[in-house]
């Protein structure tokens, strides 16, 4: 079972490096065939990324979500399905171009740095993990990260759209930029979801942490940088606030934010080696 | 068989001799009529650019000289006024001009979506009054297949070379659907009426005019079912609008960067504004561009846009004629496949008339026969003329490229043209 998703995996990731060429290409030589080709790859990966998890998480006994590379193997997965659907309603395929090589890196992680990634039940997982807790709370931070993600995409094409029309350069054609006011719609939904998302995660890591260590909140870092994370969208994703930052601050403010996710995520998740919270 | 495309068009003679070999609507019924008496399948495209006949006929040179005829004789001209103008094209070159006439490759502008509108028309037109043989239909319809392909396919004719459609893929690009937008008409200039129309007829959701006298904004509101409001109150126009066209003949500046300021932070919470300054001079201030939020274009803006969609669309003819190539392909096989279709049958018939006479002249000599016995003497000639001429007739038609020689080949040493009037 370990194996087959190990192979599933692997077979994702070249899927990945595959998309992330067809997409790149169609950026370049502006063909609507080539992207065609890359969502074709993209859907295949993601479907066989879906279910190398599932073996995986299968064999293990727990969803894989329990490390910071298996969390970041399921949350790229779970930007490619979000990604695929915004895709089919935007018809947009700029993004295509970041998010496959994103997913190529969110695979790869696993297979490189996790030791046990070939065989899962050599790597035992700490005791306080194995909780009903873990598929709640890391499930929500993981889907709202990656709400998170693609709010960051539309804000990035927010941006370069007003960038095209500041510069008074040729409307650019339909798969390669959205129109304004549609990016910034879809920016604001994703963000709204993805903060609301957050907050869940927020109190189930609270009620979680109660349990464990007794208090509710440790001011350690990642959690201390999830709160920097959370403020940023709540200040991006509130109506009235968002009113007065509309367009091109808000979608500068999006884009601060993601780097916040990145740096919570990445940063404290799998650079540091103080605190409680490293995984 | 052969295929023609005889005609002129705007490259070939200019307007003064266009407009004499046209066919207006009503006249196309007559020529339609007209024109089998001329040749075997017949269409007739006539648009402002072009006049062009697409015929069938027997013989090349005949089938050349039958078209011009009938324009001759149609429009009641001499030879002498139509010769120098004119162009020919044979089978597969008739073909493929009329795959760039429907891809637009041949239009004035180039990649302009009309001209296969008009082809289909000419195609239906021919086809209600039976001018259509099974070369022609064939022909229309690998045609405009190719129009819709490239348009789809290539980015042939995906950006506007017309200001006012260049106004509206900006508007797209600002706002996305334009059904929620208001449009502001400041002015009556004709660009910017031409503009607002073309706004609305892409479907832009609300129309406000406003001018200097309230009879002509209101009389221009009726006419692009808008409403009219007074030119003194523009900024609580602005407000309301999202795309602005501003076209009036005032020496100064009549939207000022203050003016825009106020109706963004005040009343549009920073809804995009969307200003086209047409006028020249202009009527608005240069300095409403630093105001976030707020898009403003000139003429020389639009110009610029349209000349870079120009030599985008340059870029694409390469993808089209690729396209082109490729169904001209498929039309050359199978008109090669038609050529050898007649030989095919003539040595089958060549066939079966000596197998019937044998066939007769060895029953009559083997006297009374019973009837399993003639069955089987006749199944055993048609088995022998079937496999001799199974492989013969195969390689003819799968190679159809090669078989120009071989009918001939074939046609003599069978002797199919012997004892023919």
């Amino acid at each position: 079972m370990s194996l087959l998703s190990a192979a599933l995996l692997g077979l994702a990731l070249a899927g990945y490096a595959l998309a992330a060429v067809a997409y790149g290409v169609s950026l370049g030589v502006r063909s609507r065939a080539v992207a065609w080709w890359g969502r074709a790859v993209l859907v295949g990966a993601a479907a066989v990324h879906g279910v190398g998890l599932l073996a995986r998480g299968l064999a293990l006994g727990y969803p894989p979500l329990a490390t910071s590379v298996e969390g970041l193997t399921s949350y790229g997965w779970i930007v490619v399905v979000a990604y695929l659907l915004f895709e089919a309603r935007s018809q947009t395929v700029a993004p295509g171009a970041f998010i496959a090589p994103l997913a190529l890196i969110a695979v790869a992680a696993l297979l490189v740095r996790q030791p046990g990634a070939l065989d899962p039940g050599a790597d035992p997982v700490i005791p306080i993990l194995r909780s009903i807790w873990l598929p709640l709370h890391v499930g929500s931070i993981l889907l709202g990260y990656a709400l998170f993600t693609l709010g960051f995409v539309a804000a990035v094409l927010y941006l370069v759209q007003d960038r095209h029309l500041q510069r008074k350069r040729p409307p650019s054609a339909g798969h390669r930029l959205l129109p304004l006011a549609t990016a910034e719609v879809m920016e604001c939904r994703f963000i709204a979801v993805g903060f609301s998302l957050m907050t869940i995660a927020m109190v189930t890591g609270a009620i979680w942490s109660w349990q464990v260590w007794g208090t509710p909140w440790v001011w350690e870092p990642k959690q201390t940088l999830a709160l920097v994370t959370w403020s940023l969208f709540g200040v991006s994703g509130v109506r009235p606030l968002r009113r007065a930052l509309r367009g091109r601050r808000a979608a500068w403010l999006v884009v601060a934010g993601f780097a916040s996710v990145l740096v919570t995520y990445l940063g404290a998740g799998l650079l540091a080696t103080e605190g409680l919270h490293r995984f | 068989m052969k295929l023609v495309a005889v005609g002129l068009n705007h490259r070939t003679a200019p307007v003064a001799v266009r407009e004499r070999f046209a066919f207006a609507q009503a006249q196309l019924v007559e020529a339609l009529g007209v024109l089998p008496a001329y040749v075997a399948e017949g269409t007739i495209l006539s648009t402002c650019n072009r006049t062009e006949v697409y015929a069938v006929a027997d013989q090349a040179g005949e089938a050349r000289a039958r078209c011009l005829q009938f324009l001759v004789d149609f429009h009641g001209l001499s030879p002498g006024d139509v010769e120098p103008h004119v162009y020919a094209h044979e089978n597969e070159d008739a073909a493929r001009h009329l795959f760039r006439v429907a891809a637009g490759l041949d239009s004035m502008v180039l990649g302009e979506p009309q001209i296969l509108g008009q082809v289909r028309q000419a195609y239906e037109a021919a086809s209600r009054h039976e001018c259509l043989g099974a070369i022609l239909s064939s022909l229309f319809r690998s045609a405009l297949h190719v129009g819709k392909l490239v348009r789809t396919e290539t980015d042939i004719g995906r950006h506007a070379v017309s200001l006012s459609y260049a106004a509206v893929e900006l508007a797209r690009s600002i706002f996305g659907d334009l059904a929620r937008c208001c449009v502001l008409v400041v002015g009556a200039g004709e660009m910017g009426k031409l503009t607002a129309r073309t706004l609305v007829d892409c479907g832009a959701g609300a129309v406000l005019v406003a001018n200097r006298t309230l009879a002509r904004a209101e009389e221009l509101a009726g006419r692009f079912g808008g409403q009219a409001v007074p030119f003194d109150d523009l900024s609580a126009a602005l407000a309301r609008a999202d795309i602005v066209i501003s076209s009036t003949d005032a020496p100064g500046f009549i939207i000022d960067a203050a003016q825009v300021r106020q109706a963004m932070a005040r009343f549009r919470h920073n809804r995009p504004l969307f200003l086209v300054d047409i006028a020249v001079p202009r009527d608005v201030d240069p300095a409403v561009q630093q105001v976030s939020g707020v898009y403003l274009y000139n003429v020389d803006d639009l110009q610029a846009i349209c000349e870079a969609n120009r030599g985008e669309r340059q870029r694409e003819v390469r993808k089209v004629e690729a396209l082109i190539d490729l169904e001209v392909g498929r039309f050359r096989h199978w008109w090669q496949t038609l050529e050898v279709l007649p030989t095919v049958a003539d040595l089958r018939n060549h066939a079966e008339r000596i197998r019937q006479a044998e066939v007769a002249r060895a029953l009559a000599r083997l006297g009374p026969l019973t009837e399993r016995e003639v069955f089987t003497i006749d199944a055993m000639s048609k088995a022998i003329v079937n496999k001799l001429l199974h492989v013969p007739t195969t390689r003819l038609k799968e190679q159809p490229a090669t078989a120009h020689e071989y009918i001939h080949v074939l046609r003599y040493l069978f002797g199919l043209d012997e004892g023919r009037p």
